[in-house]
């Protein structure tokens, strides 16, 4: 049953506000232009800081929000809508902080009745939320604190004496405050990206724990039913790669393109690449194949090594390691041992730790190390050395705990070298303060737009990535439903590509707001008929976009107020000068086309060619002026 | 192989669909090519052309002996 917009289906017209300081509850109502608007995921969490957060707060303090925000679509049993974001201000970047997760814990909470789940202030001691149905309860965590996740998650279902309710948690890292702690679900699904953990940490909330019972009330079921069957017909065709192996097959084919990072990026193929990848890890140490709620494709690893097998046993409950982190651990750190790898990716779990920040943080000390820009003294004598797998699971613990130089390691990379210096901020590979992703830009020069002006800074999940259009596909066939285009060469820098770029990264923005999984291969008007079908509201393919461009946008505006500006949209110098040897010599984007690229970007997105501040006329074209009509924003 | 033709080797999914001893005429471009064998994805997955060792754009025209490599080509993860 629907309350508090009697019309529009979808949600539950509710938003559950927790105050950890006060221990006070409350229910929000939003109007229907909220949900209609924004539908969720990373825009409502734009929106709620803008709304609700004092400019400038410390992230770390208990001033910041903790937000936790599925989208429309989570609860339509939809393949694919089992996800749910959660943000924050983040403590690593300053800026805006979100990340999605799979999994069972958006579902879940859905079915307790709310929509999202707003958390205010500080706990004087550790707390944990059990939510069940209408009911929040805050509770004591003092016996959690300090245990790793898969010991806290039976503890909790046992003290409620329910083996079925979902969890959500930060690790030791999280405790720590490491400013790139995750946020784990389901013991092995992270909202890794942003340090949302710390902030989790930063206000004593070891977990949060739900079970629901309700059953989301849609418009028109045979809308969505209708759009599910074509998924069913078809995810074998156009999803088979991640059916069949998912993400860790790329590796091998990166090393043999000349794209896989090595070395801090310093190298571009790994010869011991083979040993690491998705298609040794499938014949040696894969056990199963996981999913998330309502999805036939089962994308996920999970690897067991036994203690008899050697010194790095693996405890399978953690999952198993994707692309990202076999490059972070493996080739990007010069590690060619997989049960090194799968050690890296347990303990991440285990501990709470957002795997590509850990691996780009070891990669970027590696390569101080490897310059002599750091001695004994500096670090109490954690040296690492590319390839080194002690060196690797000793630096995640220490990160962890904020152990010895851990407690510098446990900042990022970017505070990093700016502690350092001598030169070292060449080769810290972040995007306003986000640590890269394991994809090269040489490769795919759009990224580098991505990176520049994208809400999170290094985050390759919103950023166009080039070699997805420069063939035939369906990739190119979703954008030709608003752009008639051709597939176009990845380094092809048109009118076409910028169109290209403006489009698609709003469609990703829009995949983050409902809250939806990439690997589905939708398309635009597949959204706009759930989103109809959910609502009782007649979305369009351009509406489906716009949702995409007011998430975008008012990630611009959060984090412009929070004191970003356009000098900020800035990308690591090593991705604009091209390798001199390999299958992609001579290839970047460059100092001059980058910015020249920014520029016509900023236009194409309504922002101020100069400032890159959004312009009010855009503001106004997409809806937002009058949302934002009492919110306080910076003056571009 | 015969005399003015390009070999083409698939990898992931598409080296069952392709099979051994795969060859296309010369003097047409890598995406032609792909378009002629229909194999434009790997089980959904883009691919990126790959000529004697080297990333080719999509436009590059085969030349007699070229040994033509299609990569699946992972975008996230």
């Amino acid at each position: 049953m629907v309350t508090g917009n009697a019309e529009f289906s979808g949600v539950y017209g509710k938003i559950l506000h927790v105050d950890l300081t006060t221990q006070e509850t409350w229910i929000e109502n939003p109007p229907e232009e909220v949900y209609r608007k924004l539908v969720g995921g990373r825009a409502l969490i734009a929106y709620l800081l803008l709304t609700y957060l004092p400019p400038h707060a410390d992230p770390l303090g208990p001033e910041n929000l903790l937000i936790f925000a599925p989208g429309i679509l989570q609860g339509t049993n939809l393949p694919g809508s089992g996800r749910h974001a959660v943000g924050a201000k983040s403590p690593l970047t300053g800026g805006l902080g979100s990340g999605e997760v799979g999994g069972w814990w958006g579902h879940e909470f859905k079915r307790t009745g709310y929509d999202a789940l707003v958390i205010h202030g500080r706990a004087p001691t550790p707390v944990y939320l059990w939510i069940h149905n209408q009911q929040v309860e805050i509770r004591p965590a003092e016996h959690l604190w300090g245990k790793e996740t898969a010991d806290v998650q039976a503890l909790i279902r046992e003290e409620l004496g329910d083996a079925k309710i979902r969890v959500a948690q930060i690790g030791i890292a999280g405790e720590h405050q490491v400013r790139f702690a995750a946020l784990m679900h389901d013991i092995n699904r992270a909202v890794g990206r942003t340090g949302i953990g710390a902030v989790m940490g930063s206000k004593n909330l070891k977990a949060v724990a739900v079970r629901g019972a309700l059953s989301l009330p849609v418009a028109e079921r045979k809308r969505i039913s209708k759009v599910a069957k074509w998924l069913g017909d078809n995810y074998l065709e156009k999803a088979g790669w991640a059916v069949e192996m998912g993400t860790p097959m790329g590796l091998i084919f990166m090393e043999q393109m000349g794209i896989l990072p090595t070395r801090n990026f310093q190298d571009y193929q790994f010869p011991e690449a083979g040993n690491i990848g998705g298609q040794t890890m499938h014949a040696t140490i894969l056990i199963e194949r996981d999913t998330c709620m309502v999805c036939p494709i089962r994308c996920k690893q999970v690897v067991e090594i036994p203690e008899t097998d050697g010194p790095y046993k693996v405890d399978p409950v953690y999952g198993g390691p994707e692309y990202e982190t076999l490059s972070a651990f493996g080739s990007n750190c010069g590690v060619g041992d997989l049960s090194v790898v799968a050690k890296a990716n347990e303990r991440c779990a285990a501990y709470g730790l957002d795997t590509i920040s850990t691996g780009g943080t070891l990669a970027f000390v590696m390569e101080c190390v490897q310059r002599g820009l750091l001695t004994e003294a500096d670090t109490g004598g954690y040296l690492p050395q590319w390839g080194d797998p002690q060196a690797v699971l000793e630096g995640i613990e220490m990160i962890a705990t904020r152990r010895g130089f851990g407690d510098q390691m446990a900042d990022g990379v970017a505070r990093l070298a700016a502690r350092i210096g001598q030169g070292s901020d060449e080769f810290a590979l972040h995007a306003r303060g986000l640590e890269v992703a394991l994809h090269e830009p040489r490769f795919k020069p759009s990224m580098l737009i991505g990176y520049a002006t994208g809400p999170l800074g290094g985050d390759h999940i919103t950023s166009v990535q080039d070699s997805d259009y420069a063939g035939p596909g369906d990739n190119v066939d979703r954008v030709n439903a608003v752009y008639p285009m051709p597939p176009l060469e990845r380094h092809d820098m048109s009118e076409d590509k910028l169109n290209l770029v403006y489009y698609e990264t709003n469609w990703h923005h829009f995949l983050d707001c409902a809250v939806m999984c990439y690997f589905h291969p939708y398309r635009y008007e597949h959204m706009a008929e759930v989103l109809s079908g959910a609502t009782g509201r007649e979305y369009t393919i351009h509406d489906v976009l716009a949702v995409g461009e007011r998430a975008n946008t008012l990630s611009r505006l959060f984090n412009y107020r929070e004191g970003f500006t356009q000098i900020d949209d800035r990308v690591p110098r090593r991705f604009l000068k091209a390798f001199k040897e390999g299958p992609i010599a001579g290839e970047t984007l460059g100092p001059e086309m980058f910015e020249k690229m920014l520029r016509r970007y900023y236009e194409k997105m309504g922002w101020d060619r100069e400032t890159g501040y959004p312009t009010p006329e855009r503001l106004a074209a997409l809806g937002l002026a009058e949302l934002l009509l009492d919110i306080p924003l910076s003056a571009g | 192989m015969e005399t003015g033709r390009v070999s083409v080797t698939g990898f992931g999914f598409l080296k069952e669909r392709l099979g051994r001893d795969t060859t296309v005429p010369a003097g047409q471009t890598a995406a032609q090519a792909v378009k002629s064998l229909h194999l434009e994805t790997a089980g959904g997955l883009p691919v990126t052309p790959v000529v004697n060792g080297k990333v080719v754009d999509w436009g590059y025209v085969l030349q007699p002996g070229d040994r033509l490599q299609l990569m699946p080509t992972l975008g996230g993860g």
